[in-house]
């Protein structure tokens, strides 16, 4: 049972992101999804024991994580605007289908790397999006520009981070060749 | 689907944002299985950033206090950790000797510019936005992203987080000395290009900015210049708008206001005393945010002042008169020039002023002024039906280009129905012999196309509609109304013979039920459509040439099965040579509303606004 229970927590360990980009992706504030995150992991402890071994347990965690948010959805107005069940049951759909899938979360110390390499202003931009959770909107009005031109902007920031992980993936295959 | 536009949609879904035309397309991608793959992509990619960052934010130990838990957060606060005690008393020692010579630079500072006259105080806005670097922001593939220019210096702020540019922030003008006085905590500088140029050291002019240019389309004017999004709008600014232009301001506080088109507001304030305004002519939309006591929003025309507390309002003005249609809140509204004459007008009332006759708030919106600019045709059963005993001859055409319907065979002509829906008539066709003839014409859409249908239809009908132009043999049709399904609205349009596409909304018409369709044609081609006021669907067709249509048919199809004449009841239409702005559009599907429907059961669906 003791290791059952350790295999399960290193499972989840493992699609710990995965599970955070599903909680983030249902109510968009960063702040929520990290307090909804740590409620599920809560959850995942104390009932390990019930979790059947060989079942889908990113399906589980879904299931518990989507609970928490319709919960959070009642307490908050703010996120009246993504109680889209429509849209819901996509989300739901894209993450399920795509659950075996290597997704770019596993290349995150290359990704590490390429942050680092950000000019400030750069890195600022995308702190106030991914870190601090600021709508385009907002930090369109910090930085006195339009919303379409943050969005541009985050959009060229993320086409080149991922593309030097991706070259910094392939170089170090050919080096380690 | 580019992947532009799904990153669009993707970053509008996360901050709550999408429309209802947004929605429908995010949803149509998300129901492909490449859709949903990018999404999980797109969203494990933004999970990965994000913990990346607050890592690094954490680590560098210069991060907001956001990133510990709030107040009441049930989050684990991140164990950081410890300094070494000599290093935090060194850095202790460092920090109180940098705050000892910048108190002395600050007095240095104060006595070398006490004896310069006080300057006036002035807000600016942020400055002007400027699209991001369109550069990659590294400077080859194999290089770190150079750091953008210096960024223009900024006035100081909070710390770590900078005031938000709707609020005019008041700062005093820049001088050399000011930028070069320490900043308490400097805002880091966004990245984007530099604003500073060698005019950069020539005085600026100081302007007291009331809102910001929030959204716009066609010929729109700040002064006499064209009207950019995100631009401030400076105190005493007239803004206007071409026969297409559409413009909308916001204020700090989140007050709207939208100009129809062909309108001019000048004199626009925000001051100790309140918000104003002087429209000149046209019309306005305004969603006025709750006011502060003692600072209404005050807005006037050539007749009369609407005060506001805090409402949704819609005022017209044109020679000799002013109307104010109040759809929430409540408005005092003043005869002008004596001042003397005063009415409150509350929701769902309208009051006019203008001539001298008593200034009365009357009940109901019915009478929300639909654009007339470019309309081609306005077909209402409650005007100008011409019968022939119990069925209808004629319809009149309300418009002012004389486009009227016509039926001369008997049994092709319609019944009218005198109480078909709130106390309101319609035109009843059986969806078997009647229908109505349109003159020729209808030949100058460049500048795209609204047309709006109340009806109520009957089950069946999969290939009728509701307008069908140019079913000669030239194919240059512009069609509106059903195909393939009794419930799929559809719009598109022949360019010889020729289509882009047809833009369809499967279930959107509903049997035996009241309904507004409507169709907007942007002048690219694009279309969206309309049910109740709601974004439905959307999508491109062909842009209509510029020819004489005819013949011209209203309820009736020449192509398509055998379910090709309308059977329904049918309240009035109204087809625009142009595209109409989103307020216009508004006020059109407001005027329906306050026309057929109880204001106290409105349809579920119902947006007025289309938001």
């Amino acid at each position: 049972m003791i290791l059952e229970r350790d295999r399960l927590i290193r499972e989840f360990q493992r699609d710990r992101l995965r599970l955070i980009a599903y909680i983030r992706s249902l109510i968009g504030d960063a702040d929520l999804t990290e307090d909804i995150f740590q409620e599920v992991s809560v959850v995942v402890l104390q009932k390990a024991d019930e979790f059947s071994p060989g079942a889908d347990l990113q399906a589980w965690c879904r299931g518990i994580a989507r609970n928490l948010v319709v919960r959070e959805r009642e307490k908050s107005r703010r996120l009246r605007a993504f109680s889209d069940l429509r849209i819901v049951e996509l989300v739901d759909a894209a993450f399920r289908e795509n659950a075996g899938r290597e997704l770019l979360d596993a290349r995150r110390d290359l990704l590490r790397k390429c942050i680092e390499r950000l000019a400030a202003p750069s890195r600022e931009l995308l702190e106030q999006r991914y870190h601090l959770g600021l709508s385009l909107r907002e930090i369109g009005q910090r930085l006195g520009r339009t919303e379409a031109a943050v969005q541009v902007g985050l959009s060229r920031l993320r086409k080149w981070l991922s593309d030097c992980a991706q070259r910094r993936a392939e170089s170090g295959a050919e080096a380690s060749a | 689907m580019s992947k532009d536009r799904f990153d669009e949609l993707y970053e509008r879904y996360s901050d709550g944002e999408l429309s209802d035309v947004d929605r429908a397309q995010f949803i149509s991608i998300l129901e492909t299985p490449q859709g949903r793959e990018r999404f999980a992509e797109h969203a494990a990619y933004e999970a990965a950033l994000s913990e990346e960052l607050r890592v690094g934010a954490a680590a560098r130990k210069t991060a907001s206090s956001r990133t510990l838990p709030k107040s009441g957060s049930r989050r684990i606060a991140l164990a950081i950790d410890a300094e070494p005690d000599e290093l935090r008393l060194l850095k202790r020692i460092g920090a109180v000797a940098a705050a000892a010579v910048l108190a002395i630079l600050t007095i240095v500072f104060a006595i070398t510019t006490q004896s310069q006259p006080p300057r006036p105080l002035v807000s600016r806005p942020l400055p002007v936005p400027q699209l991001p670097d369109q550069r990659p922001l590294e400077t080859s593939k194999s290089e770190p992203p150079p750091a953008p220019a210096a960024a223009p210096p900024r006035a100081p702020s909070a710390p770590g987080l900078p005031p938000p540019p709707d609020v005019p922030r008041t700062v005093e003008p820049p001088s050399a000395a000011r930028l070069e006085a320490p900043s308490p905590a400097p805002v880091p500088p966004p990245p984007r290009v530099p604003l500073a140029t060698p005019d950069a050291e020539k005085p600026r002019e100081s302007a007291t900015f009331v809102g910001t240019v929030e959204a716009l389309g066609g010929e729109a004017k700040l002064g006499d210049q064209p009207a950019e999004a995100g631009r401030g709008v400076p105190a005493g600014q007239s803004l206007s708008t071409g026969r297409d232009g559409y413009l909308a301001v916001r204020y700090p506080d989140g007050s709207r206001l939208e100009l129809a088109g062909d309108t001019l507001v000048a004199k626009l304030g925000d001051g100790p005393s309140g918000k104003s305004g002087y429209l000149d002519t046209g019309m306005i939309f305004v969603e006025a945010a709750k006011q502060p006591a003692g600072r209404p929003m005050v807005l006037t025309t050539a007749q009369a002042e609407s005060t506001v507390i805090g409402t949704q309002f819609v005022l017209s003005a044109s020679a000799g008169t002013t109307r104010l249609d109040v759809r929430e809140g409540r408005v005092r509204f003043t005869r002008l020039p004596q001042a003397v004459s005063s009415v409150v007008v509350t929701a769902g009332h309208y009051a006019v002023a203008g001539g001298s006759g008593e200034l009365v708030s009357r009940p109901g919106v019915a009478l929300w002024k639909a654009p007339t600019a470019g309309l081609q045709l306005w077909l209402r059963a409650d005007a100008g039906v011409k019968l022939s005993g119990s069925a209808v001859a004629a319809w009149v055409d309300q418009s002012a280009t004389g486009n009227s319907a016509v039926q001369d065979k008997p049994a092709a002509q319609p019944l009218w129905v005198s109480n078909a829906q709130a106390g309101r008539p319609a035109l009843r066709f059986d969806g078997a012999n009647h229908f109505f003839q349109l003159p020729d014409g209808f030949s100058d859409f460049r500048l795209g196309l609204t047309v709006f249908v109340v009806a109520r239809p009957a089950a069946g009908g999969t290939w009728s509609r509701f307008i069908d132009l140019d079913i000669g043999p030239t194919c240059d049709n512009i069609v509106f109304g059903r195909k393939d399904g009794s419930d799929r609205l559809g719009f598109w349009i022949y360019a010889n013979s020729q289509t882009k596409g047809r833009v369809e909304a499967p279930g959107a018409v509903v049997a035996d039920q009241v309904q507004s369709f409507s169709a907007l044609l942007a002048p690219g081609g694009h279309v969206t459509l309309f049910r109740n006021g709601a974004a439905i669907g959307a999508g491109d067709t062909s842009a209509p040439r510029s020819i004489v249509r005819k013949p011209n048919l209203l309820l009736k199809s020449t192509s398509g099965g055998s379910e090709s004449l309308f059977n329904g009841d049918l309240f009035e239409v109204l087809l625009y040579n142009r595209a109409l702005s989103e307020t216009e559009r508004s006020f059109v599907e407001a005027y329906f509303y306050a026309k057929y429907f109880d204001p106290a059961t409105p349809p579920a669906s119902w947006d007025p606004t289309g938001k």
